[in-house]
């Protein structure tokens, strides 16, 4: 008979029914509630910055200006230094260009809080395997939540 | 020209579900197949093709994740601990991203994906592993699990070995994820197949979950760089996002083997698209 802790290991101190097994289920399920969360509001942001691209034709950037060249006003690389001329590329000018309703600017917002969903999935991997006592595998994923902050400041200071 | 401009737009996202339902299916996370379609039909540049694809790697494993969670199938402590591996290594690969061949790249990974190609061919009859013995890492580690496995009726109880070595093939689809923006999905399903001897569905569940997090790690460099172009980005996450859905109920209800066969034939079809890529030859284009 299997019996599933938290993080998918049959756990020698932990036995079906009894309060701390119990706890341990629901943090599985508030997990798996997380990353739905996550997704469905990101993509709910994506979606509307989307819409509003397709019905008002308007990027909020420097593509409108380029429209009657095609589609290789969107498509053409901008490079590293130009790039946020014509969408956002780092949080502030994300969360100012949504402020003003600039359509690439919503997106950029969705996008954004899509990359976050995993990484707040490990941190919050954190604290079910401190809940388990499992003091090996807090240190793993400490160690694999700083490589992905890392990450972060490495690419603003353009990597 | 605004109307050709949304047009492609709304092609992009079409194209991205048929891209996501693929991915979940065979649990490559897609960006393998957005990569080339953005670069070879759309004329897309292959900086933005690479921005869009990792969003779509972690559209793809952040909403299949959730089901194969909940459903016990993923084992998270194997996951976590080659994530280490994969997300050292994607930090590499995204920072040599600047400097090194994508030509050379585009082989190597050919070659590669011919070599699982053949080594699924192999297994393909088999359903369940061959029962093994837990090696030192994974007692110490607490690897071996089991599953309920819809399709046999039960549950599948399995051991692990080779850790160390699945550690370092990690490293290296870490730094193939960071470098193309893929999310090497087949390498992560090869190696916890083939080096580790898990059952093909709980290396394709914990791939899944494992690939959102490297492509965490690159995203937020190509992010800064400006990679990520909300034009192209957009319809691609949402494509293969809604593709994804579909894909992953559907490999609830298949058998192992019918998992195996699929992915035999993405990969020989992948195999031969990086071949040609590497020697400049672009269809389509």
């Amino acid at each position: 008979m299997a019996e599933h802790s938290l993080n998918s290991q049959p756990s020698p101190d932990a036995h079906p029914h009894d309060k701390a097994y119990e706890q341990l289920r629901q943090m599985e399920l508030i997990v798996s509630w997380i990353l739905r969360i996550g997704v469905i509001v990101s993509a709910i942001v994506i979606l509307f910055g989307s819409l509003l691209f397709v019905i008002t034709g308007k990027s909020g950037y420097a593509s409108d200006a380029h429209v009657s060249q095609g589609v290789s006003a969107y498509t053409d690389y901008q490079g590293e230094k130009s790039a946020n001329l014509y969408f956002p590329t780092n949080p502030g000018q994300v969360i100012s260009g949504a402020l003003a309703f600039k359509s690439f600017a919503l997106i950029a917002l969705g996008l954004f809080l899509l990359i976050l969903t995993p990484i707040f999935r490990v941190a919050v991997s954190v604290f079910t395997f401190a809940l388990e006592r499992d003091w090996l595998y807090v240190v793993f994923t400490v160690i694999v939540l700083a490589v992905l902050l890392v990450s972060f400041f490495l690419g603003k200071a353009g990597g | 020209m605004l109307f050709q401009i949304i047009g492609i737009f709304l092609a992009i996202f079409a194209v991205s579900v048929f891209a996501g339902g693929f991915g979940a299916l065979a649990g490559i996370g897609g960006g393998m197949v957005v990569v080339p379609i953005l670069t070879t039909f759309f004329g897309v540049d292959i900086h933005y093709a690479i921005g869009a694809s990792i969003v779509s790697v972690i559209a793809t494993s952040s909403g299949a994740a959730a089901t194969y969670v909940r459903e016990n199938i993923t084992n998270i402590r194997i996951g976590m601990f080659l994530e280490m591996g994969t997300t050292f290594g994607a930090l590499t690969g995204a920072f040599l991203g600047a400097f090194i061949s994508g030509s050379l790249l585009y082989i190597v990974f050919a070659v590669v994906l011919a070599i699982s190609a053949y080594l699924m061919w192999n297994k393909r009859r088999e359903d369940i592993p061959k029962p093994i013995e837990n090696d030192f890492w994974s007692e110490r580690l607490h690897l071996s699990n089991s599953y309920y496995d819809k399709v046999e009726g039960h549950e599948i109880y399995y051991n692990v070995r080779g850790a160390p070595v699945g550690l370092g093939l990690m490293y290296v689809a870490g730094l193939i994820s960071g470098l193309l923006g893929i999310g090497s999905g087949a390498l992560k399903v090869l190696a916890m197949d083939t080096a580790m001897h898990l059952p093909i569905k709980v290396s394709t569940a914990t791939s899944n979950f494992m690939i959102g997090v490297t492509a965490a790690t690159s995203a937020g460099v190509y992010f800064a760089r400006g990679q990520i172009n909300p034009y192209l980005a957009a319809p691609v996450a949402l494509g293969v996002l809604s593709g994804s859905q579909v894909g992953t109920n559907l490999l609830m209800r298949l058998r192992g083997s019918a998992i195996r066969k699929v992915f035999i034939v993405v990969l020989v079809a992948l195999t031969i698209e990086m071949f040609l890529k590497g020697f400049g030859i672009n269809i389509g284009g």
